[in-house]
This record gives C-alpha cells, structure tokens and sequence, in this order.
C-alpha cells in the first residue's frame, strides 16, 4: 500500500514536475502588435514574452521578406545561452519555429540557421560545438549542412571544426561533412583545408580539391590564375578561372584586361567563365573589353550576358555597344537588348528591332509584342490595327491569336487568324478541341485545304483519341485523301503506338505524304525503341518511301 | 533491504517516467498552442507606417548604403529596415535610379527595401512602380520561382500590403496560370485567411475564364487543409476541362490526406468522366496516395492501371526509406507494373538505392526487372553492376549497358578514362551507340583534350560517331576549325548527319544564321529539304 502510495506520489510530482519544467503561457501576438502600434517603433518592436515569440511573431511578416528577416535578426539578438541549453531551452518552441519556418524562403531559413549558429559560438563555444557535433551524427548519408552555417563554423571556429570531423567516426557521412567544411575553410584556411581533403576517399578527393581551389581562388586570384595553367580536370579549371575573375572584377577593369592579356591560351569557354564577375560588377567596362577585341575571343554566352547586364541598366548605351559589333554578335547582343527594351517599353522596343540587324527576324519582335498584350492588351491591340496588312506584321497576328487563345478567347483569336499559318491554326484548334472537341472537328473539317488544315486535324485528332480512339479513327477514315488525313493519321499514329503498335504501322502505310509518313514512322519507332530496339529497327529499314537520310540518321542512334 | 532498494527504484522510475511524460506533454501542448497563436497565413495587414526619423538626407543615405555592405543576410536586412524610416520621396527616387547601376544582388536588396518603405509613404506611386516587375511575374507559376526572385517579391509584397488595390490591378491583366494563382493568394490575403470568403470575392470577377482559372487556384489551395469542404465547391467550376483540373488537385489533396476518403470519393466520380479526366484524376490520385492507393491503382484496366501502377511506385520509392523501396520493388514485381515506356518519364527525380538490388534480382526476368534496374545503376559499384545486367533478358542488357556506359563516363576522371569506356560494350551497334555518349560528354567535361582523345580510338566507325557526336561543342568552341574536324570524318553519312546537327543546334541560336548555314552547305538537296520541313513544324 506503502509502495503503491509512494509510487502513485513519485509518477504525479515527476508528471509535474515535468509540465512545469517544458510550459511556459503563450501570450501571443496581439499583444505584440498592440504594442507595436503604441510604441509606433518599427525598427525596434516590444520585446515579446519569450523568444519562441519573436521568432514567430518575425516568421508571420509573409509578404514583407526585409521585415521577416529584420525581425528574426532581432530575435537571434535577444537570445541567451538560456535559451541554447539542453535543459534549459524551449523545446515546444523549436519544434513551432520550425513548423512555420517551412514556409519561409530557403535562403531565409539558412540564414536564419547561420546566424543562430553564430549567436551559440559567441555566446557558448564550447557547450555549442560539442553540441553540434552530436548533433551532426543524426545525420542521413546525403544530408548536407548549410553552407552559411559551414560559412559560419568555418570562420568562428576553424581549428575545433576540423577536430571535430577527424574524430569523427569514418563513413560517408563524415566523408560529406569533411568536403563541405574542406572548401568553407579553403578561403582562409588553406591547409586546415587540406587536411580534411586528405581524409577523404581517393574518388572524391579531386573533385573536393577543385572546389576548394575555386573557394581558395575567390579570395587569392593570382592563386587561381596560377592553378588553371596547370594542365587538369576542366571542370576544376573552369570554376577557378570563374572565381578569379569575380575577385579580379572586384579590383577593376585593368585587373582582369591585364590577367586576360597574361593567358593568350585560355579558349573561348574560359574567357566566357572569367568575364562573368566582370560583367556583373562593371557591365560598361566588360562591353569596351569585348568590342576591342576580336569577335572570335567570345562565346556567345558572354555576348549574350553584356548585352542584358548593360541594357539593364543603361539601354542607350547597350545600343551604341552593340552598334560596333558585327555580323552574329552584333544580331545576339541586340535579340537581348531588344528583350530588356522589351520590359521597360514594348512599344520603342518594337520601333527598334524594325531598325535594328534583326528586322528580318521576327523571334525578338513577337517577344515585345507579347510583353506588350500582358503590360497593356488595348495599347498593342491599337497598334496592331494600325499596321497595314501583309507580312510586315504578321509575327504580331501571330502572337495575339496565341494570347487571345491562351485567355480563352478563341473566337476573338479567329478574327487574326491566317488559315496558311499551321502554328496558329494548331493553337487555336488545341484550345478549341480541349473545349469541345466535336465542335472543332466540325471547324477543322470546313478550314480550307492546305497546311492550316492538316495542322488543325492534327490537333484536332489527338484530343478526339483521348476521348474515343475507335471514334476518331472512323472520322478520320472517312476524310478523302490528302494533306488533312494525313496530319490526321500522324496524331492517330501518336495515340495508338502505345496500345496498338499494329494498328499504328497501319496508319503509318495509309500516310501518302512523304514528309508526314516519315515523321509518322520515327514517332513509332521512337516508343518502340524503348521495349525493343532490334524489331524497331527492322521494322524501320521495311517501311517504303519515307526520306532515306532520316530512316539512316535514326538507325545510327544518334 | 534488498526490497526496499527495488522499491525505491520503481519510485525513483516511476517518477522519471512521470517527469519525461509530463515534459512532453507540455511540450505538446506549448507547440499547438504557439502554432495557434501565430497561423501560418501571417498577417496581411501591415503595422502602421513608421513616423519618419528626423535625420539629414545624407547620413539617412550614408545609413542605407552602408547596410548594403554587410556581408551577413539578416543583419543586413535589419540595418536596411532601420535605414529605410527616414527615407522620403525624393530620396526613394533617386535611390532607386542608383539602384540601377549596382551589381544585381545588391541591386534587388536595394529595390526590396526601397519598395517597402514606399508602400508606406506613397501606396499608389509605389503600386505605379511596381506594374513591370508584376507582369513579369504574371506569367510565372508559383511553382517555378526560385531563390531571390524580385518580381515575385516586390509582387508579395504589395499583395500584402495592399491586397485590394493589387486585386483591383491583377484582375485587370490578361489570363495566365501563374496570375489566377496570385489573384487566389491576394483574394485570401482580403478575407484574411477565410477561404470561403474569398471564394465568394473571387466570384465577383466579371470575366469567366479568369474567375474560373483564380477559383480553381483557391479551391486547390484550399484542398490542403480541407479537402472536403474544397471539393463540395467545384461546382463553381463550369468549364469542364478546368473542372476536371481542379478535381485532380482536390482530390489528390484528400487522398494525401486521407487514402480511404479521398479515394472512395474518386470512384464516386469515376463514372461520370471522359476517359481522358479520368485518367488525369486517377494519375494524382494514386500519386498523391502512394502505396495507400497500391491495390486500388491495380483494379483499372490498361493503360490506365499502368499509369496509375506506375504513379504509385513513384511516390512509394521516393520515400527514400530503403524498407519502404524494398517494398515497392517487390510489389512492382509481383504485379508485373512498370513495362510501359509511355510513363517511364513519370517521376524521374528520384531514384531506387543500390541496398533494392537484392530485392530487385528476386524479381521475375522481364521488363520490371530491366527497368528497376535501370533505376539503380547509376549508383552501383561495378562489380554489382555487372551482376544486374547479367541478370537481365538480352533484349534489355542493351539498354541498361548504355545507361551504365553514361554513369561511367560522368565519373571519368580523365578524358582517356571517358574513352576507355567504350570498351566495356561488346564490339558492334552497341559500341557505335556507347561511343556517341561518349562523344557527346567529351567536350562537356575536357573540352581541350576532345579532339586528341578522339583521336586515340583505332575504330573509324567509333571515331566518326564521336566526332559527330561533339562536333556542335567543337564547334562553339573553335568554329575555325569545325571544316577540318568534319573532313576527319571518314563515312560520308556520318559527316552529313554531322552537318545537319550544326544547322540544327545553330537554329536554336540564330533562325536567320541557320538558314544561311543551310543554304551553303555542301549537304545534299533532300537532306536540305527535311531540315527545312523540320523548321516549317516547329
């Protein structure tokens, strides 16, 4: 009886003792607004009950990203080793911050992360990489930690962090924590770097040692420059070269003019790597460097990203860059300058592209046309109905039948509508299938003959299968030879491959047109490939009069 | 004295246990009660602007750029709030014309925090602001923004700020998946987080298509907590294939949520379907149910029992809990799933882990078997890779052989390793295929030593099919030479194909440059015409 008492006593006190220990009341945040309206201080908010509420309190600012992160700054701020220690911190609110920090952007979280790391390694050393420590064991093979927080350790707490992995027990999980923390330390700590490289197994360790160059060259660029004229791994040389160049841009334009005369035999690629920094921190001098000198000396990529950087922020003179010039670089750098004319100012943009090396092309100017129906449909209606009819504007006729279509405006889209122009014609008889597809069988079948016709069954055709194959079939049976039934047969050709290969091969022999039979033919042998390439391919050299160089490009697999 | 000890250890446990009980429970119930107190919907109005500090115009400025150096993200975020109080309009102004000109990361820092502070000051010159970075996003899902995305920011958060002027202006843009989502979001940021109520503002959008698209985007947001109450407002719905889109993600939120309601509830509305919806609905369904949804995936006819088979192991794999992966490769076996290609596409993301294989080779010969292995290979070791591709049928070995000669080659630490790999493939079609995998990774990971490592291959056949291969590559990087890399090319198809693919690969670049390239190439008229036929269909 004595026992059961004593027992009864112990578990009641213990259960007490327990709530009490982990509850603390939720005073929660009308409290906290209230107090900010009386205080009316945005950049310093009343301080909440607990810590757990002013993360939480930071982590509901959605929509406000400088407000969240200021808050949660704020809140990193105010916490105590209290609020760090095992038996001391507020497990309830962890577990709540970190339900509602799902719903916050990653990199917020990381940094969030990051800077309660950084708080525990001033504020407890000691007590917060043994702690880190046990906690990394929990670990999955493939888990990685972030990098702000490697960042973090890295800087605060170098020597301990490499302890920590050494004694770690050997694996896969030590081997990933040991190539993150190799390449956070390389910057600064270079051979506390190597150490940890040398832990790893021989497979990862030159991949490791690459990116830790890379790190290394970010922040000692004559490093990396020295490092990518050892002959090696490209991918390794590559990303040095990239560092180096963000470091050297940081300098200036006669840092990275001087370290690209030095390397004559860097290719193309290389070049392309190493102006990025460049053309991010000083777009105007990265444009002077590529104009003066030969064409050849960049890839297009690097063409490319000037022209957007620059026209970003100074179109006028992205313009007179691109005007010096020539041939395909002059066309590539004025496509993207058209692209960030296009956001600023549809209208001038299509001005310009009519003026620019790329008036015969009409990618860049349906671009601007597009930007210009969703930025402000009357406007680009209004000037649509003024340009005369004919081929001047025809990629505009395009664009808005696709728009009109898009927004569900089909039977405005038909007024735009060439019946010679397939890819329209395919759009419209798409949407116009998806809404009722007997409709626009009916519609398909009355278009004149020609290519918008064939295009439209095709269409057409691939959604009536959907709904009834034998159905879609028959109606396809029934059309007169010619191009319409054999755009048709194609889109049966397509739906039927999967569950009658047999009755697609059919379809694919009815086909008369050369081009479509041997488009019809690929599309099958493609699926068939999959389940078994040796009857696929004889059955492809059987097939008659399809073109004999697609029939050879295909066998060749590639 | 023996007992008294035992008794005292039974207190001393019983009241441990208590005490870790008790903890826990208060644990608990702190939790729910913080995650009660502050939802996740957040706050949708904000605190009252901030009455400016007085402050001269250039310390204010001094202030703000100077927060901009601060390498650690939240830090600088709250200097750049406390910053931004004292900013005024003609200040905001020139700012943001400097903002222009730094690099884009400090850039977009800049406009965030310039645009905050001028939602206080000046909502409706702030709204004017903002319309270009709105229409950029207009046209993006939600689905597809990634990291520091301006426009999605600047757009959120003047949909905070201001939900009803920003409902006014998006309800006014054209039609697009990615803004019905955001006129879904800014309508339940207006009622509060109460979705009925915004289901009910959204009804008062004149324009059809365009409620219907944003009722669909609430009713699936909504589907996530309550997928029930979503689902008896899809009538709001008329337009069939909509409707059918949004019972897809309704029903898939339920059967989430809970397998045995949501999908009784899918074979109640099964009968009344196209087969093309129904398909839809089944796909999600049994993806959203995973291995709850295994045995009700089975009892459709094909292809539709394929599909939704397919689904379900899918969403039972990436678990990534080895147990769970065993479990779904022995369920793939027995119920012979997994052998249509048309799906093969389905859930590409993860894959089975190397501990499966085991499992796998207890599978029956055939196709499952080929295609779980193809799942795993690129993770094996190469003595257990060679295991599984022995214990494939012959028809499969070739396939699987090819995927393994790509996982090789990634890893290849030298350009001659890469075209060592070659070897491992039996001499004959199978090789010529190997090489020209080979032949494409080549430039993409040693592009300076492409051309001498081709170079070392004896076999003509297998050098013409990797010069083929990495021509556009060699091309890009050395476009003076690509004539003599072509004329190294023995077997004159393989050098027109070789041909095709530059004026292919530059049409992607320059339509104009392509059909320049085209016209003066040395190819025959019928390879000219099927690269323009292929142009016309594009």
């Amino acid at each position: 009886m004595r026992l059961l008492f004593s027992t009864l006593f112990a578990g009641i006190v213990g259960l007490l003792a327990g709530f009490g220990w982990q509850w603390r009341p939720v005073a929660g945040p009308s409290l906290i607004e209230r107090r900010t309206e009386l205080t009316g201080a945005l950049s310093e908010p009343a301080a909440p009950p607990d810590a757990a509420e002013r993360f939480l309190g930071a982590l509901q600012r959605k929509g406000d990203p400088l407000r969240i992160e200021h808050d949660l700054w704020m809140a990193v701020q105010s916490l105590d080793v209290a609020d760090l220690r095992v038996v001391s911190a507020d497990w309830a609110g962890v577990m709540a911050i970190a339900e509602r920090s799902k719903d916050i952007p990653l990199n917020t979280q990381n940094a969030l992360l990051a800077a309660v790391v950084e708080k525990w390694l001033t504020l407890d050393p000691n007590g917060a990489m043994t702690r880190l420590g046990e906690l990394t064991t929990t670990l999955k093979d493939g888990d990685y930690i972030p990098e702000e927080v490697m960042a973090v350790l890295a800087k605060k707490q170098p020597q301990a962090l490499v302890d920590f992995i050494i004694a770690a027990k050997a694996g896969t999980r030590r081997d990933g924590l040991a190539y993150q923390a190799a390449v956070a330390l390389a910057g600064q700590h270079y051979k506390l770097s190597e150490t940890l490289i040398a832990l790893l197994p021989e497979e990862s360790r030159r991949d490791c040692a690459a990116a830790a160059d890379a790190a290394r060259a970010a922040v000692d660029p004559e490093f990396g420059l020295a490092r990518a004229a050892q002959p090696g791994w490209d991918g390794n040389r590559r990303g040095i070269i990239f560092s180096a160049g963000h470091a050297l841009a940081k300098r200036g334009l006669d840092a990275v003019a001087d370290a690209l005369a030095r390397n004559p035999q860097w290719q193309k690629s290389d070049r392309s790597m190493f102006l990025i920094g460049l053309i991010e921190q000083n777009p105007a001098g990265a444009a002077q460097l590529v104009a003066d000198s030969p064409a050849e000396n960049w890839s297009a990529n690097t063409i490319r990203q000037v022209a957007t950087v620059l026209a970003g922020r100074d179109t006028e003179r992205a313009i007179a860059w691109a005007a010096r010039l020539s041939g395909e670089a002059r066309a590539m750098a004025e496509r993207e300058i058209g692209v960030a004319l296009a956001e600023k100012d549809p209208a001038s943009a299509l001005v310009w592209l009519a003026r620019s090396s790329l008036a015969g092309d009409d990618g860049p100017r349906t671009r601007a046309f597009q930007q210009w129906l969703v930025s402000d449909e009357p406007a680009a209606r209004a000037w649509l109905d003024l340009q005369p009819p004919g081929e001047g504007a025809s990629f505009a006729r395009a664009a808005m039948v696709r728009h009109l279509t898009i927004s569900r405006r089909a039977d405005e889209a038909a007024r735009f509508l060439a019946p010679d122009d397939a890819k329209a014609v395919r759009i419209v008889a798409d949407s116009f299938a998806r809404a009722d597809v007997k409709s626009a069988a009916e519609w398909a079948a009355a278009l004149p003959p020609g290519t918008g016709q064939g295009a439209a069954m095709q269409a057409v055709v691939s959604h009536f299968a959907n709904e009834d194959t034998d159905a879609a079939e028959q109606w396809v049976s029934a059309f007169p030879s010619g191009p319409a039934r054999d755009h048709a047969a194609r889109a049966l050709v397509e739906k039927l491959r999967r569950t009658e290969p047999d009755r697609a091969g059919e379809w694919v022999a009815q086909i008369e047109n050369r081009w479509q039979k041997t488009r019809a033919a690929v599309s099958l042998f493609d699926y068939w490939c999959w389940k078994d390439r040796t009857a696929a391919e004889t059955w492809l050299r059987s097939v008659p009069d399809i073109y004999e160089i697609v029939r050879a490009e295909r066998l060749s697999g590639l | 004295m023996k007992r008294t000890i035992f008794h005292a250890v039974i207190v001393v446990f019983v009241g441990l246990a208590g005490f870790a009980a008790g903890s826990w429970f208060a644990v608990r119930k702190r939790s729910a009660a913080l995650l009660a107190a502050y939802p996740a919907t957040g706050i949708a109005t904000p605190p009252a602007a901030a009455p400016p500090v007085v402050d001269s115009e250039g310390d204010s400025e001094a202030r703000l750029l100077g927060a901009l150096r601060i390498k650690n993200r939240l830090e600088r975020s709250a200097r750049l709030y406390e910053s931004i109080g004292s900013i005024g309009p003609a200040q905001l102004h020139a700012l943001l014309q400097r903002a222009d000109q730094f690099p884009a990361d400090l850039r977009d820092t800049l406009r965030r925090a310039l645009f905050a502070r001028w939602l206080q000051i000046d909502p409706s010159g702030a709204a004017k602001w903002v319309r270009p970075f709105v229409c950029k996003r207009w046209t993006t899902t939600k689905a597809d923004i990634y990291g520091d995305n301006l426009p999605a920011q600047l757009t959120e958060m003047w949909a905070t700020a201001n939900p009803a002027a920003a409902l006014a202006e998006f309800t006014k843009l054209p039609l697009s998946v990615g803004g019905a989502e955001l006129i879904a979001e800014t309508a339940l940021k207006m009622t509060v987080g109460d979705h009925a109520a915004c289901l009910a503002e959204l009804g008062k959008i004149a324009d059809t298509p365009k409620r219907e698209f944003a009722l669909k985007a609430a009713l699936s947001e909504w589907a996530v907590a309550e997928p029930a109450a979503a689902f008896s407002r899809l009538a709001l719905i008329h337009d069939p294939a909509l409707w059918a889109e949004a019972a897809s993600d309704v029903l898939g939120s339920w059967v989430k949520k809970d397998a045995a309601a949501g999908l009784a509830q899918v074979d109640v509305l099964l009968p009344g379907l196209s087969p093309e919806d129904a398909r839809l609905i089944i796909g999600n369904a049994a993806k959203s149910g995973g291995k709850n949804a295994a045995g009700w995936a089975l009892a459709f006819p094909e292809p539709v029992r394929g599909t939704a088979a397919r689904a379900v192991f899918n969403a039972w794999r990436d678990t990534q809990s080895i147990g769970e992966q065993i479990a779904a490769v022995e369920w793939a076996g027995r119920e012979n799933i997994l052998t249509d290609p048309e799906d093969a596409g389905q859930g590409m993301g993860y894959r089975l882990q190397k501990e499966t294989l085991d499992a796998i080779l207890r599978t029956p010969v055939g196709a499952v078997r080929t295609e779980l292995i193809s799942q795993l290979l690129h993770d094996l070791p190469l003595d257990d890779a060679r295991r599984a591709m022995d214990a494939v049928e012959p028809a499969g070995r070739r396939g699987l052989l090819l995927t393994f000669i790509s996982g090789q080659a990634l890893s290849a630490p030298t350009a001659a390793k890469l075209v060592e790999t070659i070897a491992l493939v039996p001499a004959g079609p199978d090789a010529a295929r190997a090489a020209t995998i080979v032949g494409q990774l080549l430039p993409q990971r040693f592009s300076a030593e492409t051309e001498s490592a081709i170079e070392t291959v004896t076999d003509p056949v297998l050098r013409d099919r990797m010069y083929s291969a990495a021509i556009r590559s060699l091309d890009r990087n050395s476009p003076e030479r690509t004539e003599a890399t072509l004329a190294r090319i023995t077997d004159p198809t393989q050098r027109d194909i070789a041909r095709a693919r530059l004026i292919r690969g530059a049409a992607h670049e320059s339509p104009a440059k392509a059909r320049a390239m085209l016209e003066s190439s040395p190819l025959s008229a019928e390879w000219k015409e099927v690269i323009r036929m292929e142009w016309a269909e594009q």
